[in-house]
């Protein structure tokens, strides 16, 4: 038990620290959601993946944020996703809902957070675990991370929307809510320890971003040096070779409840949200 | 031979001033054009490795001095013509747009920014170790033609009855463009660390001028190193990276993008030896040397302050406390 919440209290400082650098990286003005710390993706494929996501923000209201890493420091590829989400202040509305993907090259998982009372509806174990150990999957094994990813960011938003529609037809019943009622406030040694890791985590690295933003940084691009209107296209094809189409069967549950209503299993994070998720190895 | 230039009027040394863009005399306020000069030159000639100041006489070792320089003991230009000959005479430079009270407050104005900043570090005297020097930079004109070929895909899915169907469109993708670069600029000096030298870029070559020597009466100028066979591949390396880059961004309306191969050839290029304006600063703080740069032309600097280690502790503790107490109220009410 001690053992347990001392292992979460780190955790919970190591992706604080690694949250505060990520996100001090982008000023805070732009709407940063992926955040490919271990370099998996090209400059234009994080920027069409940031695309996609304000897309589907914008079209269905769901928060995407997409993350790669290299090094978990030692905790779960599961602590690891919700400590960042918690951590990025990401999401949309009072419980921050909202669903990050990470690629753990770590300890080879992908994994699918949800957070706040929708996407952890919506976004059922089952369904969660259809979409990781789908397309996500298969290309992530396939060393395709991006697509991966944004296979991740494609299945999420289509589920979501189908469970959703499912939900509010009256096809499904309401998913047990998250556990852990709210029993005031009440101040433990566990609580006090993990308040003061997060407080030294948030100060070390905001001195740290003080410290490593002091140098300045290279302001010019290939743009820049461009002679203006001094761009010949000799030949400029995009040929269409074929159409490949695969189709799967929609899985419908078998307790009559629809689809939406399959079962949401939660636990808290080390920040104490409920999270609900699902991963699977490569 | 070193040269400096006297006044016609008062016989005192001439600079070229910033402000006024202007050779001067401090003495009795005569300026003229900046031009190639005929007349009012003082010349002296190396003699074994020394030279003599032309305006007071004191004996100078040359290997001290690069192109030109300072007298120690009068503060007359010193100006070693024979340093810039042949293919070491500079083709353009730009001149200095920031003298020396808009670098100090530009300085000043940095270093304020700087929240772990020593005070002492802020302190006004330590303006006296900012002084100008023209570097030595390549710039280069190219054209480069990019071919790339990629695969694409467009995916789209929807229903059908209890199917879900994803149509994956495949796309054979290839460009050739020419693409013209201007003035890429590359420092040329060993002793200036190239990536620090490209964080003050951009400068703004409109400002070229062609080089004649009394630009550098009153400035240290320096001599590349580095000559133009070392720098080409650098600058193609370069340009090469913002050629693909801009070929590839031109590839839109897809799902996904694979580049498959990309070649990028130089149709042109041409490389010229400038000289461009930067102010440099020197600082030792508690044993450690500092280096700054100042880009002479926009004021942009480059370069890490010291650490005061009190400040970063003020603003640890002041963060800690903070978010302690904030992470203590949402603990509370959520767990
Ligand atoms: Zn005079
Ligand atoms: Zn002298």
């Amino acid at each position: 038990m001690i053992f347990g919440s001392f292992r979460k209290l780190l955790t919970g400082l190591y992706i604080l620290m690694i949250t505060v650098f990520s996100a001090a990286a982008v000023t805070a003005a732009s709407e940063q959601r992926v955040y490919d710390d271990a370099g998996l993706f090209s400059d234009s494929e994080s920027r069409e993946l940031e695309e996609r996501i304000q897309e589907l923000k914008a079209e269905q209201g769901i928060d995407f944020v997409v993350v790669t890493t290299d090094n978990t420091y030692g905790s779960s590829t599961r602590d690891y996703a919700d400590d960042f989400y918690d951590n990025g202040g990401f999401g949309t509305g009072s419980d921050n809902a909202g669903v990050l993907y990470l690629i753990d090259m770590d300890n080879r998982q992908i994994y699918l957070s949800t957070c706040g009372q929708e996407p952890i509806r919506y976004l059922n174990d089952d369904t969660i675990q259809w979409i990781v150990g789908g397309e996500a999957l298969r290309h992530v094994s396939e060393g395709d991370y991006y697509r991966s990813a944004l296979s991740a960011i494609e299945d999420t938003a289509y589920y979501y929307e189908e469970n959703k529609n499912s939900y509010e037809n009256g096809g499904g019943s309401i998913s047990p809510s998250p556990k852990g009622a709210d029993n005031g406030f009440d101040l433990s040694a566990t609580e006090l320890g993990i308040s003061g890791g997060i407080g030294v985590a948030a100060a070390g690295g905001a001195v740290g971003v003080m410290k490593a933003n002091r140098g300045g940084k290279v302001t010019v691009t290939g743009h820049d040096y461009m002679k203006k209107g001094a761009v010949r296209i000799n030949d400029q094809r995009d040929m269409f070779i074929n159409r490949t189409i695969v189709r799967h069967r929609i899985r419908r549950d078998d307790d009559g409840g629809g689809h939406g209503g399959g079962f949401s299993s939660t636990h808290h994070s080390s920040g104490g949200v409920t999270h609900g998720g699902g991963g699977h190895g490569f | 031979m070193v040269i400096n230039f006297n006044c016609p009027q008062c016989g005192a040394d001439l600079k070229y001033n910033i402000k006024k863009k202007l050779l001067h005399c401090e003495h009795c306020d005569y300026t003229e054009e900046v031009r190639e000069k005929q007349d009012g030159i003082r010349e002296s000639a190396d003699e074994d490795g020394r030279f003599h100041c032309p305006s007071c006489g004191a004996v100078h070792d040359a290997k001290e001095y690069d192109m030109s320089g300072i007298c120690a003991y009068c503060g007359a230009p010193l100006i070693i013509s024979e340093r810039m000959e042949g293919s070491y005479r500079p083709v353009k430079l730009i001149p200095f747009e920031y003298d020396k009270s808009q670098a100090d407050e530009a300085f000043l104005k940095w270093c304020d920014k700087g929240k772990l900043t020593p005070k002492e570090f802020k302190k006004k005297s330590i303006l006296n170790h900012l002084k100008p020097i023209y570097a030595p930079y390549w710039i280069s004109d190219s054209v480069v033609n990019t071919k790339m070929r990629a695969r694409a895909e467009r995916v789209r899915s929807y229903i059908v009855g209890d199917e879900e169907v994803i149509e994956t469109e495949h796309y054979s993708v290839y460009r050739d463009m020419d693409i013209e670069y201007e003035n890429v600029d590359y420092d040329g000096a060993l002793s200036l660390d190239d990536e620090e030298m490209h964080k003050l870029d951009p400068y703004s070559f409109e400002a070229l001028k062609d080089f004649v020597a009394p630009y550098l009466a009153g400035f240290e100028a320096r001599q590349y190193d580095m000559g133009a066979e070392e720098i080409a591949p650098l600058i193609q390396k370069r340009v090469r990276g913002y050629a693909e880059e801009h070929v590839r961004s031109s590839i839109v309306g897809y799902s996904s993008v694979m580049v498959m191969d990309s070649a990028t050839d130089f149709l042109s290029m041409n490389m010229d030896f400038v000289l461009l304006p930067l102010w440099f600063f020197e600082y030792n703080y508690k044993g450690k040397t500092y280096n700054f740069m100042m880009n002479g032309q926009t004021g942009k600097v480059v370069g890490e302050p010291p650490v005061s280690n009190g400040k970063a502790f003020a603003w640890f503790i002041g963060i800690f406390v903070i978010v302690f107490v904030i992470a203590l109220l949402i603990g509370g009410l959520l767990l």
